[in-house]
């Protein structure tokens, strides 16, 4: 009898084990996202608690001070370069000062937003750790980016794509992003800013409490702008219980051509092409 | 405490008077949010799509026509998680209304606030932004 619940013990403990290795993801990031019932042992044995961002978050929290302006890094805009002043003179945003009704937003062709446009879009990302790398997950446009965080440097010749080529690691309480390698088809923001393929982009995050995410974030990028374009402060407020869910959020052409022709060219009083 | 409760009032007050701003993919320019407009109609159509949200009414003018407006708001996913589902609206329920009107002129506008036939609202709009 004493060996049967030996055993049986064993099995309650090794399933408990195998739930707990499941639900909280194994690695030096995210091993302090474990509730308050978890055991003093496991408590000892995980990495500083500063070190996990995991979680669902949400840029757009009404009534946080300080917040940040959404849609662009910072309502102070540095200089263009010639070459990103023309860019930006052609484009017709839906918003800032060159906020235009019959915009030509390349999002809304279901090009996707890109690498830093998405990290400010007022929809929600998933946070997610793993030993090696951080996954950021976004509903909006249902895309993902890795930031590799094993050490390694980014790769020599970089092929430039949307999301670009990322690297992390913690100083600190803060996770740095390094990013290289973005294609210069995005758009900088929702104002139509420009940037190109020099750019070079890092984010630095914080969590200075469990239901806050801060994103500080710098654009350099010589080709397009004459200084670093430092961000205000992105605060991000934790998704839970019911609301954290991350639906799914395509874009569809058919349903942004429809809609197109059922709202935006009435609202606007004129086609848009 | 007794002078902190007032100050306490007034923070919450000033929090429910902030307007969240209107938020879009397609931009913000062609609506007047300066001048929300409310008004009653019949349920036509209900779009639970994305990019946006849409509910299409018929609404009566003061002149007696019907007019069919075609109203929007924010990704189903926001509406979601303020407690709207795909089966708040459906054709034919009476609703009260408020917009913000398309500057053109047009019967189109972004959805502020819907409150049912039996007086209740729908989750708020602008939390789910």
């Amino acid at each position: 009898m004493k060996t049967r619940l030996k055993i049986c013990n064993r099995f309650i403990l090794s399933t408990v084990m195998l739930a707990a290795a499941l639900t909280f993801p194994i690695g030096s990031f995210a091993q302090t996202a474990a509730p308050k019932s978890t055991s003093a042992k496991a408590k000892n044995a995980a990495q500083p608690s500063v070190h996990d961002l995991s979680g669902m978050y949400e840029f757009f929290g009404r009534g946080v001070p300080g917040q940040g302006i959404y849609n662009t890094p910072s309502a102070n805009p540095v200089p263009m370069t010639p070459w990103a002043q023309t860019k930006y003179d052609a484009a017709k945003p839906g918003y800032g000062p060159k906020a235009s009704v019959d915009t030509t937003d390349p999002i809304l062709r279901c090009n996707p937003s890109g690498i830093p446009r998405i990290l400010f879009w007022p929809q929600p990302f998933e946070i997610v750790q793993t030993p090696d790398r951080v996954f950021m997950f976004f509903e909006h446009e249902r895309v993902w980016r890795q930031i590799w965080t094993d050490g390694r440097s980014h790769p020599k010749d970089v092929e430039p794509s949307w999301m670009g080529d990322s690297i992390g690691k913690w100083e600190g309480d803060t996770f740095v992003v390094d990013t290289i390698g973005l294609n210069d088809k995005s758009w900088l923001d929702a104002y139509g800013h420009p940037h190109s393929e020099e750019m070079h982009l890092v984010e630095r995050y914080r969590r200075p409490d469990p239901n806050t995410l801060t994103l500080q974030f710098t654009v350099e990028d010589p080709k397009a702008y004459t200084t670093v374009w430092a961000s205000d402060t992105k605060i991000y407020t934790l998704l839970r219980n019911e609301k954290a869910v991350m639906e799914e959020l395509f874009c569809i052409p058919e349903e942004e051509e429809a809609f197109t022709k059922r709202i935006r060219e009435p609202a606007a009083g004129r086609p848009i092409n | 405490m007794k002078s902190k409760f007032p100050i306490f009032l007034l923070l919450v007050a000033a929090f429910l008077m902030v307007s969240a701003p209107l938020f879009a993919h397609h931009g913000n320019a062609a609506y007047d949010d300066k001048s929300p407009v409310t008004f009653k109609g019949a349920v036509t159509d209900y779009l639970w799509v994305n990019p946006h949200v849409q509910v299409l009414l018929d609404v009566k003018n003061d002149q007696g026509e019907i007019v069919h407006w075609a109203c929007e708001t924010v990704s189903p996913s926001k509406l979601f998680r303020s407690g709207w589902t795909r089966d708040s609206l459906k054709a034919g329920d009476q609703i009260t209304i408020t917009v913000y009107p398309a500057k053109s002129h047009a019967p189109v506008g972004y959805i502020r606030k819907v409150v049912l036939a039996n007086g209740k609202e729908l989750g708020s709009v602008e939390q789910a932004q």
